[in-house]
């Protein structure tokens, strides 16, 4: 193996590891509780986490190979000022090229940029990446993942909120308890 | 009319607690608190950037379109990180450094992102200032108590030092331990709690 794959290697395990972000480090527990409440949200927070987590992983590359900023206070300052410029420019582009959507789609926007997938994303493939496919490639790998396990707590949304659910597990609890328990079996297949 | 919700301002030390019942900051409630001295650290960091960047954000006009807010608060929280770090760091007992990610991501956490519009700025002004105080005590302390439950039940004691429990549980210190533990005590607080 030479040296070019063996740097590429590195990044590429990570975004796979990033495929468990939710159950891994607990990142957008709360954006997959609000995905899971029915199909129509689901799929439009998992388009919206997915398109946030690329555009902001190739954003983070863009300004990351332009300043010397790596690991400072500032840092945060920096994401944030491209979360908020991602978040704004699509809102315009919502507008101005989906105006019959627009009130609806803007809750979707509204929630799939600012939560800890698309914030953690680009802080984790800045420290572990360099290249810009690397970068597209753990974007594209953490919004899967997050969509993957908003799909999975659908599935049991209904019997997790269901009335004959223990009045104490019901909700957020319960939710908890699944994804502790899916993260135990994704720690198990990682031979944790 | 009046307010149907039965309100106390303590509603975020029990009740209503951040990480337990209301599910906010549950990835630091999760990584932070898998040892005592990574949750005080997290805690002092969080109510030190948290609490100035409410306030601020409480001032800003109402009349600003809500997508422009979310951003101005968020920008003010990065904001207020700069200083905090720089005066933190040295103070706590673990170096920024050694925390990882979540620190820096306390900008786009759940009390500056929904929590700030879908609660605290629905409330009077007095009623606000001590809801959110309220709740930023009640995220620091559920996060301390997780981190020594956790770290004590996980390895046997605290910072280093052996407590003789023989039944530990090293699963507890993982995340898988972190959210099952929190939805136990979030289960807890909602039989005990009316």
């Amino acid at each position: 193996m030479d040296i070019s794959s063996e740097s590429l290697l590195i990044p590429i395990l990570t975004a796979v590891i990033s495929n468990n972000f939710v159950f891994s480090k607990a990142f957008g527990v709360s954006t997959m509780i609000a995905a899971a409440k029915n199909k129509r949200l689901l799929r439009g927070i998992c388009i919206g986490v997915c398109y946030f987590s690329v555009t902001s992983s190739a954003a983070a590359w863009a300004v990351q190979t332009r300043t010397a900023l790596t690991d400072s206070a500032y840092i945060p300052l920096l994401y944030t000022v491209i979360i908020g410029s991602l978040y704004a420019v699509t809102l315009i582009a919502a507008r101005i090229f989906f105006s019959s959507k627009f009130e609806r789609m803007k809750k979707y926007v509204h929630i799939s940029a600012f939560n800890s997938v698309v914030m953690g994303t680009i802080f984790l493939c800045s420290r572990s990446c360099t290249g810009l496919r690397e970068y597209l490639t753990f974007g594209i790998c953490s919004g899967v993942g997050f969509s993957a396990a908003a799909l999975m707590l659908s599935g049991v949304y209904p019997v997790i909120y269901s009335k004959n659910t223990p009045r104490a597990f019901r909700g957020f609890p319960g939710v908890m308890i699944f994804t502790g328990i899916i993260s135990m079996a994704v720690r198990g297949i990682m031979g944790g | 009319m009046a307010d149907k919700r039965s309100f106390s301002l303590t509603d975020g030390l029990f009740r209503h607690s951040p990480l337990f019942v209301a599910g906010w900051c549950i990835a630091p409630g999760v990584i932070m608190s898998s040892t005592l001295m990574g949750a005080v650290s997290y805690a002092a960091v969080f109510t030190a950037v948290t609490l100035p960047t409410l306030m601020l954000a409480s001032l800003l006009p109402k009349r600003i379109p809500y997508a422009l807010r979310i951003i101005l608060y968020t920008a003010a929280a990065a904001g207020v990180y700069i200083p905090v770090s720089f005066f933190l760091d040295g103070y706590l007992p673990l170096p920024l450094s050694a925390l990882g990610v979540f620190v820096p991501m306390t900008a786009t956490g759940e009390f500056i992102v929904s929590a700030a519009e879908l609660r605290f700025f629905r409330l009077k002004p007095s009623e606000m200032y001590a809801d959110i105080l309220f709740h930023v005590l009640g995220l620091d302390i559920s996060i301390i108590f997780l981190g020594a439950v956790r770290e004590l039940f996980s390895s046997g004691g605290i910072n280093g030092e052996l407590y003789g429990i023989d039944a530990v549980l090293p699963l507890l210190s993982s995340p898988c331990g972190g959210f099952i533990l929190i939805g136990l005590i979030g289960a807890f607080i909602k039989a005990v709690s009316k």
